[in-house]
């Protein structure tokens, strides 16, 4: 086994969340093994937090493979990743290739692979997207959002093979969320934004989602719905009353609470880019999002790094002022797995990982976890690993029981799973806090914003 | 990108690989014809 995951910066590698990196890191290492005579059967899209504990297990007898993500899952083969993390609980065996850089994507195209996978154009502009590079080149949030691509004989072919990029990008972010169509995505696509664009707008016509024309409309809608819930002359304390897609401006960093109204039902196209449209001289952004997370980024449209190392900004400077109170908060191993599990319900089936017994070992420190030795065998351990192992929903009421004799405090749960960089920095894991810890995440979203404004973007 | 470019690329990625790295790919192809594959999709 690997190092045990060290309570320290882990997932979260690049300036803005990633959009295209996933898929594109999907595709190429598909093709790879395609080209090696391996057949990829099945695709499964894995995200931090439940969903990565209620994705389908492997189908047995397969060759399991896994991109672009830094916490282990069972029965891996190939394992690569590019996050500026510990990988930890790499089974018995697997061959592995992590590298820190800006995208998998690229690493797997240029360097696993014996042969270029994705066009280099293609590469320079996922990287674009997912580095969120854009001030440097002179793009503004209108051309990063734009979800419809037609040809501009105006302009030329590179231009126009950007503009379809971006096009492509913020088609994937409007659909990603419907069922299974990140999975046919890679599992349709060829390595290139073109094949990618036009299985994305293929997949949209056959299951009938909106076609780009209402994305862009539902865009322009939501951006003038967010407008209306600037609270103007903002001060710190207006924090503690945002509603939900509320924001407000403070010196040079903007907070918001929630997305807001976010579905095509209403009309409402949600895009992460919106805040920065409406709040153009932010150096800073702070959201609050209400099932406990917050997220501190540096606005990608305006020039300048930060001089800040953002991750040590919210999760030391921060978070630490509530070290001492968040320890003090033991949260059991029952609840941990119906918190951690909620997804299964929800998106997952019977074949779901769930959080496992290596789960619990692989996230935390031996002495973190109260009421158990893990390092020691003995029946306490066997009884505890095979009640873990089963699906909470199944769980009987004395297994439940039993697993509220374990416990490891909020602070180490919320350390487990958040990281951060110079650019942008998770806090997650928030709501393990119990009742009333939205208010909490407002309190420390203000001290957040207070740090955060003592600063700016320098070039 | 030139080869000296991508010689280059290569020559860093391999300065700081920390692991077993992903090679012998056809010795894997002799054990399995089919795949399953994990991918992640951010929030």
């Amino acid at each position: 086994m690997g190092k045990k995951f060290p309570n320290s910066y882990g997932l979260f590698s690049s300036r803005s969340l990633k959009v295209l990196d996933g898929v594109t890191s999907a595709i190429a290492f598909k093709t790879y093994l395609e080209n090696s005579g391996i057949k990829t059967s099945k695709v499964h899209m894995i995200q931090y937090g439940g969903r990565s504990y209620a994705v389908s297990a492997p189908e047995k007898g397969t060759l399991v493979w896994m991109v672009d993500f830094a916490l282990s899952k069972p029965q891996l083969h190939l394992w690569t990743d590019h996050h500026d993390a510990e990988h930890i609980g790499t089974p018995k065996g697997t061959a592995t290739s992590f590298i820190k850089s800006p995208a998998n994507l690229s690493h797997i195209s240029l360097t696993i692979s014996p042969r270029d996978i994705f066009p280099n154009k293609d590469i320079n502009i996922i990287s674009t997207v997912d580095s969120a590079d854009f001030a440097s080149q002179g793009l503004k949030p209108d051309d990063i959002m734009r979800a419809i691509f037609k040809v501009d004989k105006r302009k030329g072919g590179k231009v126009n093979h950007q503009m379809m990029g971006f096009a492509t990008n913020s088609l994937i972010l409007a659909y990603k969320n419907k069922k299974d169509f990140l999975e046919e995505l890679v599992m349709s696509a060829k390595p290139s934004l073109m094949s990618i664009y036009t299985n994305t707008i293929r997949l949209a016509k056959k299951h009938g989602y909106s076609p780009p024309e209402d994305i862009e409309r539902g865009q322009e809608a939501y951006n003038k719905a967010q407008q209306g819930k600037i609270v103007r002359n903002g001060k710190i304390g207006d924090i503690k009353s945002l509603k939900s897609g509320q924001s407000v401006l403070i010196n040079n960093v903007v907070c918001q609470y929630g997305g807001g109204s976010m579905g095509m039902n209403k009309g409402m196209q949600y895009n992460r880019y919106t805040v920065f449209k409406n709040h153009p001289m932010a150096d800073f952004l702070c959201m609050i999002w209400p099932m406990g997370l917050i997220q501190i980024s540096a606005n990608p449209f305006k020039g300048g790094k930060s001089p800040i190392h953002l991750g040590d900004l919210l999760l030391k400077k921060v978070l630490g002022k509530y070290k001492s109170k968040f320890q003090g908060i033991m949260v059991t191993l029952e609840r941990l797995k119906m918190i951690y599990e909620g997804d299964i319900e929800k998106k997952g089936s019977e074949t779901s990982f769930g959080f496992t017994f290596d789960d619990l070992i692989n996230s935390f420190k031996p002495n973190q976890i109260q009421g158990i030795d893990v390092e020691k065998t003995g029946k306490w351990k066997d009884i505890i690993k095979d009640i873990t192992n089963k699906q909470w929903r199944h769980l009987s009421y004395n297994q439940k029981k039993v697993l509220k004799k374990i416990s490891i405090s909020a602070w180490d749960i919320i350390m487990s799973q958040s990281g951060g960089h110079y650019g942008i920095s998770n806090a997650t894991n928030l709501n393990v806090i119990g009742k009333g810890y939205v208010d909490v995440m407002k309190k420390i979203a203000m001290d957040a914003v207070k740090e955060m404004s003592k600063y700016e973007l320098e070039d | 990108m030139n080869i000296l470019e991508r010689l280059n690329d290569v020559e860093e990625a391999l300065k700081i690989l920390n692991e077993s790295g992903i090679r012998n790919i056809r010795k894997w192809a002799k054990n399995f014809r089919t795949a399953t594959g994990y991918f992640h999709q951010d929030l």
